[in-house]
């Protein structure tokens, strides 16, 4: 019996990821309150274990030994399929991040005494250290993220709650607007890098440059729109707390609670790392440096620790933001995706074609692009014309002071 | 799915529109006659409906136990009315109770936020009207410990306020500085959120020369942090954007609803007791009385509100500054800071009122007193409250997302509101 | 003699690159399988306790009025028909966005393409002034 190369390391690399990747996500949790603390000069939870290191295991017991309540008012089965439906396209977001790169694999033939499996022989070959090494790659950002609206749209709507009926809605609302920019950037980026494969653009930008640095108002754009994604602050509005109480998930307790939480920071890990992979070079340290080609299993480490390094301090970045920006209102948040981020990602989208078209698609040129487009967006600004800038009192009949005329 | 009859009459705001037409799309599935009714319209049949959402009294963002009943169109709110009552506690009735020393504790829990202020509005008005002195020492006193409290109450404003915009850390950093204060009202008086150190006649406890340091010291410290916080809140873009321009409140309007306090001074109206009617040290100290610029939107928005506290709380450094350099030792004798007043005295006959500027607005007691160890009535006229009823004006067609931010910029106490 | 086999197997004519896709399977597998297991390790774990006070819904502590399922603004179905026509317009265009490096670019077939991509894109645009004439992108 044979298998490939690749799809032994798929195996390994899904059973590895995703242990890791739920790991990461409850110490997600400890080192969110942990910069929390930081940032508002607290010390922040220290009491479970050495500098409450336990503290995951902790909220994760509690959560599990906690009362696995459904109210009587809520659509059942809507009602626990909604967590799940979160919490699935969440962990399965990262399959398509190339990890390691790629990995001349040497072929072996695993020993005959381990049962099932001894004696199938491994073929050589270059494999793509990622779960799954498909041509489609990032449609499949774009397809698991679509999946993602669904969760919370019948979190929201079976819970039969006012507020998470609202929080719903918003949610649905936000997810689906945010899609759009993140579509469109990831055109521009298909158009810079002429494929669809991640490993093959992190490669791209190897040769020539970071497209943070060729694109940084695409990466800006699409920095903003993970956020809004992930439904992180300032755009958590699906779960403001100060209007809706818990938002989609006022109903929900114990680990179907958790899964929701879970998933934001799932959320959170698998897009940092699908940006660090299409913006920040995946594996390559610094951009401007040419980096030497470590090869074997330790360059594939390696390359792992550099994208899972961007990706934590991607995070962190994130909790930080979260920690210092009050929210956005539903208008606003709704404005800045349809108003400004759609029609400037278009303007990027169209930019980037006629340059390439043109041939000036060295990053360069596509700086220069964005700094354009970045000036003349900023130019007319002031001629844009503004809405009132007050809310709209409606004049009331017989009022002293909002007179109708 | 418990809709008696009673909750219905009670919150369901009838549905006039406020362009003054019947919009046709009341709240339908509430009552159910009316449904019937309604069930042979057509038009019914593709009209959206409209929501009615509570907001309290156990919510997150209505500072404590206000309850508003929303009706919502999706986002929008089209009107919002508040409901009281859920802290009553019969403050006033239980003042006709009690001697007058006995009732300055009671007067802390109406505005729990600023203790200080309350127990000084009472006890000058107590004063007032039995026709006390108090030494100008604790005068002074009364200046530093309630201008203190002011800037502890406009510091929970300012966090809170961020918390009812989505901004967490402001709210711990003002609870830090509050810290403070409140450790220094501890050194002062052994108390940290009820104090009643405010008595008929003084102060219950005289400060120390190094209490007196450690207040300069805290001004020096907290000063520049007032900066830090605009640079952190007050001038963040979000911010502005969430603040400015939302429920403004025009000054004929504040007038008329007898806003007061920096309610009304967000509006672009001086009216600063302090300054307009003055009482204890005041007309010796120097203050400004800040007011709403619409720097961010219109005159009285939120913002204006909000940055009018800010802004008091570098006065009220300054106001403490002076009453530093300018207080007085305690050589006059042991007891500088009170005048004796028997325990169970005894007032004659007549009636006072007294209004004072607290965090919150202006704070009146109203005691009339029969002769006799106890007052005959006590009243106390609530800023919050005054300032509470003019949210339904303000919440006219704002984003629900508005409404706490107007809630947390006209910052009420429940307990004062309720009493 | 032939005997005949007994049972055929299926035609399971899978395609050699849509196997390629089976990863992606085994990772929703396993990971459908611990949002299973989580949710029903806590239903066996923790405590049953309900009551008519907890079985209703949580509205801020009074008792719920009114229903939450009511026909509420339409604006947020035309943000989502809107959502849909931009998000099919952008996923036409991913074929054409990884296969344009490839052709010469001074070809006149690489013209032609800006020129379709370009009226493609106008008429996206049209759309998008359309629904901001109409009111889609009014949210307050």
């Amino acid at each position: 019996m044979t298998i490939t190369a690749q799809a032994l390391v798929s195996i390994i690399v899904i059973a590895v990821v995703f242990n890791v990747s739920l790991g990461a996500v409850a110490y997600c949790i400890l080192l969110e309150r942990k910069i929390c603390a930081w940032v508002q000069d607290r010390i922040g939870p220290n009491r479970v274990g050495p500098m409450g290191l336990f503290q995951p295991l902790a909220d994760g017991l509690k959560l599990f030994l906690k009362e696995d309540y459904n109210p009587g008012h809520v659509d059942k089965w809507l009602f626990l399929l909604a967590p799940c439906f979160v919490i699935v396209p969440a962990l399965v977001g990262w399959a398509i991040v190339p990890w390691g790169g790629v990995w001349d694999f040497q072929g072996f033939i695993f020993w005959e005494w381990i049962p099932f499996i001894g004696g199938t022989e491994v073929v050589a070959g270059p494999v793509n250290v990622s779960a799954v090494s498909v041509s489609i790659g990032l449609v499949y950002v774009l397809a698991v993220g679509g999946v993602g609206v669904y969760g919370v749209t019948l979190g929201g709507w079976a819970s039969n709650n006012k507020y998470s009926f609202l929080g719903g809605v918003r949610a649905t609302a936000q997810m689906l607007s945010y899609e759009i920019p993140i579509g469109v950037i990831l055109l521009v980026i298909l158009l810079m890098a002429g494929t669809l494969r991640p490993d093959v653009i992190v490669q791209h930008q190897v040769e020539t440059m970071w497209n943070i640095v060729a694109h940084p108002l695409a990466a800006v754009i699409y920095f903003t729109a993970i956020l809004a994604e992930a439904n992180r602050a300032p755009f958590d509005l699906a779960e403001a707390e100060q209007e809706l109480i818990g938002g989609f998930h006022t109903e929900y307790a114990s680990m179907k609670w958790a899964l929701f939480f879970f998933a934001e920071y799932s959320h959170m890990i698998t897009a940092s790392a699908i940006f660090a992979v299409i913006f920040l070079g995946g594996w390559h340290v610094f951009p401007f440096v040419p980096q030497a080609e470590v090869s074997g299993l330790f360059g594939v480490l390696l390359k792992f620790a550099i994208l899972a390094g961007k990706v934590a301090l991607l995070i962190v970045f994130m909790m930080v933001v979260r920690w210092t920006l009050p929210r956005f209102r539903y208008d606003q948040l709704m404005n800045l995706a349809w108003k400004i981020l759609i029609p400037i990602s278009g303007l990027l989208l169209v930019g980037t074609t006629l340059m390439t078209w043109k041939g000036l698609d060295q990053w360069w040129w596509m700086l220069a692009l964005n700094i354009a487009i970045f000036i003349a967006v900023w130019g007319i600004q002031p001629f844009v014309p503004k809405g009132d800038p007050t809310n709209r009192k409606l004049p009331l009949e017989g009022s002293r002071f909002s007179p109708a005329e | 799915m418990a809709t008696t009859e009673r909750e219905t009459e009670f919150i369901v705001p009838r549905a006039t529109d406020f362009d003054g037409q019947t919009s046709g799309i009341g709240p339908h599935g509430l009552v159910p006659e009316e449904q019937s009714a309604m069930s042979g319209v057509e038009l019914e049949d593709v009209e959206t409906e409209e929501m009615l959402i509570n907001m309290g009294p156990q919510h997150p963002a209505t500072h404590g136990v206000l309850r508003v009943v929303l009706r919502t169109d999706g986002e929008l709110v089209l009107e919002a009315v508040p409901h009281l009552g859920y802290l009553h506690r019969c403050a006033e009735k239980i003042g006709e109770n009690l001697a007058y020393a006995m009732y300055v504790p009671y007067t802390d829990r109406m505005d729990y936020v600023a203790g200080m202020n309350e127990n000084w509005a009472f006890c000058q008005a107590v004063e007032q009207l039995a026709g006390i002195q108090v030494p100008r020492r604790a005068e002074f006193l009364r200046v530093i410990a309630g201008e203190l409290q002011r800037i502890a109450s406009h510091l929970v404003s300012f966090g809170t306020y961020g918390l009812d915009l989505g901004a967490f850390t402001p709210f711990l950093y003002a609870f830090r500085e509050r810290e403070y204060i409140l450790d220094l009202f501890e050194m002062l008086c052994g108390a940290r959120l009820t104090y009643s150190y405010y008595t008929i006649g003084g102060l219950t406890h005289d400060a120390t020369d190094d209490w007196l340091m450690k207040v300069g010291e805290f001004l020096a410290y907290f000063e520049p942090k007032i900066k830090e916080y605009n640079a952190l809140l007050s001038y963040n873009r979000i911010f502005t954007k969430r603040a400015g321009g939302v429920g403004v409140l025009p000054a004929d309007l504040a007038i008329a609803y007898g806003c007061t306090g920096p309610v009304i001074r967000g509006s672009g109206v001086p009216y600063d007791l302090r300054r307009d009617k003055p009482y204890s040290l005041y007309p010796e100290l120097d203050f400004e009385v800040c007011v709403g610029t619409g720097e961010f939107g219109q005159v009285g928005d939120c913002w204006d509100r909000y940055m009018v506290r800010m802004k008091e709380m570098e006065q009220s450094v300054r106001i403490i500054q002076q009453c530093l350099k300018m207080i007085p030792d305690n050589a006059e004798g042991a007891n500088g800071h009170r005048v004796k007043v028997r325990r169970n005295f005894k007032v004659d006959p007549g009636e006072v009122y007294l209004e004072m500027e607290n965090p919150r607005g202006v704070l009146g007691f109203y005691i009339e007193s029969q002769g006799g160890a106890q007052p005959y009535r006590v009243k106390a006229r609530a800023g919050t409250f005054c300032n509470l009823s003019v949210l339904p004006e303000l919440c006219h067609n704002v984003m629900l997302a508005d409404v706490p931010a107007i809630i947390g910029s006209i910052d009420v106490v429940m307990g004062q509101v309720d009493r | 003699m032939h005997v005949p086999p007994l049972f055929t197997p299926l035609p399971l004519a899978i395609d050699p690159v849509a196997f390629n896709y089976w990863p992606i399977v085994l990772l929703l597998t396993i990971a459908v399988g611990f949002a299973v297991l989580v949710m029903i390790g806590t239903h066996i774990l923790g405590p049953q306790r309900t009551g008519p006070e907890k079985e209703t819904t949580y509205e801020s502590g009074v008792n719920p009025v009114d229903t939450a399922r009511k026909r509420f603004n339409v604006r947020y179905y035309l943000l989502a028909m809107t959502f849909l026509v931009f998000d099919v317009e952008i996923i036409f265009l991913y074929p054409w966005a990884t296969t344009f490096r490839q052709i010469d670019a001074d070809s006149q077939l690489a013209t032609m393409f800006v020129c379709r991509i370009l009226f493609f894109l106008l008429t996206s645009v049209i759309a998008y002034a359309y629904a901001w004439r109409k009111g889609v992108f009014r949210f307050d």
